[in-house]
């Protein structure tokens, strides 16, 4: 009978009502009430707790701190549901903003569902605690593993098959036939990876004649190409086709703890192999038109591995990659070899944070005719990378330019990574970058950051990013890294704690995946219009924070 | 400073008023040969629907008429299980008892009820206070100084008032979808400082003022 009541029926519609069988959505019904507030009216004040699910049907409840206005909430939105769900007191004070309709449901049966009902309760529980990110992919029925994102140890199955240097031919051989493999690294005595010897090299021992009783050392290819453990598949798989080999050395601190081959890499990424030719287009691209080509082939490998429902993490990696990649080819074709300069991604671009379209800064320190040069050859060759903006330093005033800069400026240098040409020349820039660094950078940064007043989904990512990034300057830490690593290590130090971290991270990936989506397919759902606005309450809590911190 | 005060008084009137919003459905218009097929109660406290407290019910009638199941939908073998009047009369009568009707049409489904109780229960029902939304979207026009040169059915009361009838028709949904309409319509006779009293006599069209 109740379930012909039309609010059961609009329910049905909506996230997370929609995971409710009849029979509980009657159960809802059964404990609602459906309450008329006329605009000014109080819903509720600060300090309460909720016995009740407030739901809003229709108009607009605005949410008071004392005086001042947080937030307001819209139709199909849930009001302070901590409150009702887990107990707490309220935080704001409700009143509408205009004739509103809300749906009260009594907290003891949706607790009693959530208990029964997994999908129901999963999805109030992630958000409660904030999990955005898992809350989108809860609601995602797309998506695949993150393989590419996946570190290459991973992939290791057995303890490494090694030698030392001193040790005979006729040994390693041995060693290859008892394990049944293709290659044995050798090392030295503190277990550093010195070279490999594989098949072809037994070949060649062989048709060469040489003895038997020689040391390994004198056949080895050296040095050996090493990938760190915490590398991801798809570096691992880069590195297989730009030195072509089919081994590959796994180390952490520089000492061997396994190997990978290019089968294990193929066997692992053959369900999704269409999105691994792309690199290979743009490895093997050498004239502008062939690199023209496989660079519009970016824009293909984004969308796909978003539709296979990546991360905004592994597919921002993935692309910063196949644009590095992209960009060197490019410079190659134009500059040659060159090495009066060097050529740096700073910003988004340094921190590997793309988003589409690709835009990009990068800094070239060297003469002022580089930057000209490289930007006219970014843009005459490919037309899917737009270069933000070009900073040009010379190679003798780096201090002087530094001194130049605004803050702003300043602080995004911190993410700039070598990407082409003279690398002493970008050692040197950052010896002088780093020796130029003061902490009042860092803490005027945060101290605007903190007193921001208007927090909306425009700059909300980006407040995130920057506040991060400044106080770990404070903590000395002024390595380019994407701003989910910055928030692990500021944690794992103790300067966030836990909660606050796990919150920062869920909502930033899911801000950024949000954003990427709506650049891919327009628009924002409605589950994720309600995401970035509960993001604000996080964004709230890190201000809060960061103005703690300074004092 | 006055108008305030007893504005105050009225809203308090207001929150705890007790209505009973209904509709019935019926083999046809004349409540001397015709029988209630079915009843949706939905109690509303001041500005409180509680549908959780909602009653609905399918009658069997003595005898059907076949023409108005293109009005209801209600076909002969859906009420053949149902209980009949006299088995819910005293259901209803505690719900409604004392309490104001308000729906649409009201004085028509008034008029059934009293009949059924008068005949197949031997209760008098004491249903002395009740409005119809249209007569009270009447006022409120009148009110605003506009000519009413439409109809106020149900649909148009719907529209003006924003709300999205659902895709299902039944006296329940219907009651519910009147329950609705009736918090905007409270609101606004708020706002002209009507009382309950008035409330009733706009409701029945009693009196304009």
């Amino acid at each position: 009978m109740i379930d012909m009541l039309p609010p059961a029926e609009y329910l049905s519609r909506i996230k997370p009502f929609s995971f409710l069988s009849n029979e509980e959505l009657a159960e809802f019904t059964r404990r609602m009430e459906v309450v008329f507030y006329r605009a000014g009216k109080t819903v509720f004040k600060s300090g309460k707790i909720l016995k009740r699910i407030y739901f809003i049907r229709e108009g607009k409840i605005g949410l008071f701190n004392g005086k001042d206005l947080v937030e307001i909430a819209g139709r199909d939105e849930m009001i302070e549901i901590k409150s009702s769900i887990l107990g707490h007191e309220t935080e704001f004070t409700a009143r509408a903003m205009e004739d509103s309709v809300l749906f009260e449901i009594d907290s003891e049966v949706v607790n009693k569902i959530m208990e029964r009902n997994r999908n129901f309760g999963e999805f109030l529980k992630r958000f409660l605690s904030r999990k955005f990110l898992s809350l989108l992919r809860l609601l995602d029925t797309e998506r695949i593993e993150d393989i590419y994102a996946d570190p290459v140890n991973s992939l290791i199955k057995k303890s490494p098959i090694f030698c030392f240097k001193g040790q005979s031919i006729k040994e390693t051989v041995r060693l290859m036939n008892t394990h049944k493999v293709g290659s044995v690294v050798v090392v030295d005595s503190g277990m550093f990876p010195v070279g490999i010897v594989t098949h072809t090299d037994i070949v060649r021992v062989f048709d060469e004649n040489i003895p038997l009783e020689n040391s390994v050392e004198s056949i080895m290819s050296s040095p050996v190409v090493a990938i760190d453990s915490e590398g991801s598949i798809m570096d691992a798989y880069i590195k297989f086709i730009t030195n072509d080999i089919n081994h590959l050395a796994v180390v952490e601190d520089g000492k061997l703890t396994g190997v990978v081959s290019i089968k294990d890499i193929l066997s692992r990424l053959e369900a999704h192999s269409s999105l691994l030719s792309v690199s290979k287009d743009i490895i093997k691209s050498k004239t502008p038109d062939e690199i023209r080509n496989a660079s519009t082939e970016i824009n293909r490998l984004i969308l796909n591995m978003f539709t296979s429902g990546f991360d905004y993490s592994s597919i921002s990696t993935v692309i910063s990659t196949q644009t590095d990649i992209l960009i060197r080819k490019i410079l190659l074709s134009s500059l040659g070899k060159e090495n009066n300069l060097v050529i740096a991604p700073f910003g988004d671009y340094g921190r590997r944070e793309l988003i589409f379209p690709l835009r990009i800064g990068l800094l070239i320190v060297g003469d002022r005719h580089y930057c000209r040069e490289v930007e006219s050859s970014i843009i005459n060759t490919v037309s899917n990378i737009e270069v933000e903006s070009i900073e040009c330093c010379p190679v003798n005033e780096i201090g002087e330019y530094l001194k130049n800069l605004n803050s702003e400026m300043f602080l995004n240098l911190i993410d700039s990574r070598y990407l082409y040409g003279n690398g002493s020349f970008y050692i040197n820039f950052r010896k002088v970058f780093a020796s130029s660094i003061n902490d009042e950078l860092a803490v005027s940064m945060i101290r605007k950051l903190a007193r921001l007043n208007k927090v909306d989904h425009e700059n909300m990512s980006k407040i995130i990013a920057e506040g991060i990034k400044a106080v770990s300057l404070l903590h000395g830490d002024i390595t380019s890294r994407p701003t989910w690593d910055r928030i692990k290590i500021l944690s794992d130090k103790g300067v966030i704690d836990k909660e606050l971290s796990d919150s920062l991270k869920e909502a930033y990936m899911a801000l950024k995946n949000i954003e990427l989506k709506g650049k891919l397919k327009g628009g924002q759902g409605r589950i994720e219009k309600i995401l970035v606005k509960k993001t604000s309450e996080v964004i709230r809590e890190m201000q809060a924070w960061m103005a703690e911190y300074l004092d | 400073m006055d108008g305030r005060i007893s504005g105050l008084e009225f809203e308090k009137e207001f929150e705890k008023a007790e209505f009973r919003i209904i509709d019935l459905e019926t083999t046809g218009l004349s409540p001397k040969k015709d029988e209630i097929l079915s009843i949706a109660i939905v109690p509303m406290t001041g500005w409180r629907i509680r549908i959780g407290d909602s009653f609905y019910s399918l009658i069997k009638p003595e005898k059907f008429n076949h023409r108005s199941i293109e009005y209801h939908g209600i076909c002969p073998g859906d009420v053949n299980n149902a209980p009949s009047f006299e088995k819910i009369g005293r259901k209803i009568h505690e719900m409604l008892n004392g309490k104001i009707i308000v729906g649409y049409a009201t004085a028509f489904d008034i008029e059934f009820l009293k009949r059924f109780f008068r005949k197949k229960l031997k209760i008098k029902l004491s249903l002395e206070r009740y409005a119809d939304i249209s007569e009270i979207e009447a006022w409120i026009i009148r009110k605003k100084g506009i000519a009413i040169s439409y109809r106020l059915d149900f649909d148009a009361i719907l529209k003006t008032y924003g709300i999205e009838p659902s895709s299902r028709h039944n006296a329940l949904s219907d009651a519910y979808f009147t329950a609705r309409i009736f918090q905007k319509q409270l609101k606004k006779l708020l706002e002209y400082r009507a009382t309950i009293s008035d409330l009733i006599k706009i409701g029945r069209r009693l009196f304009i003022f």
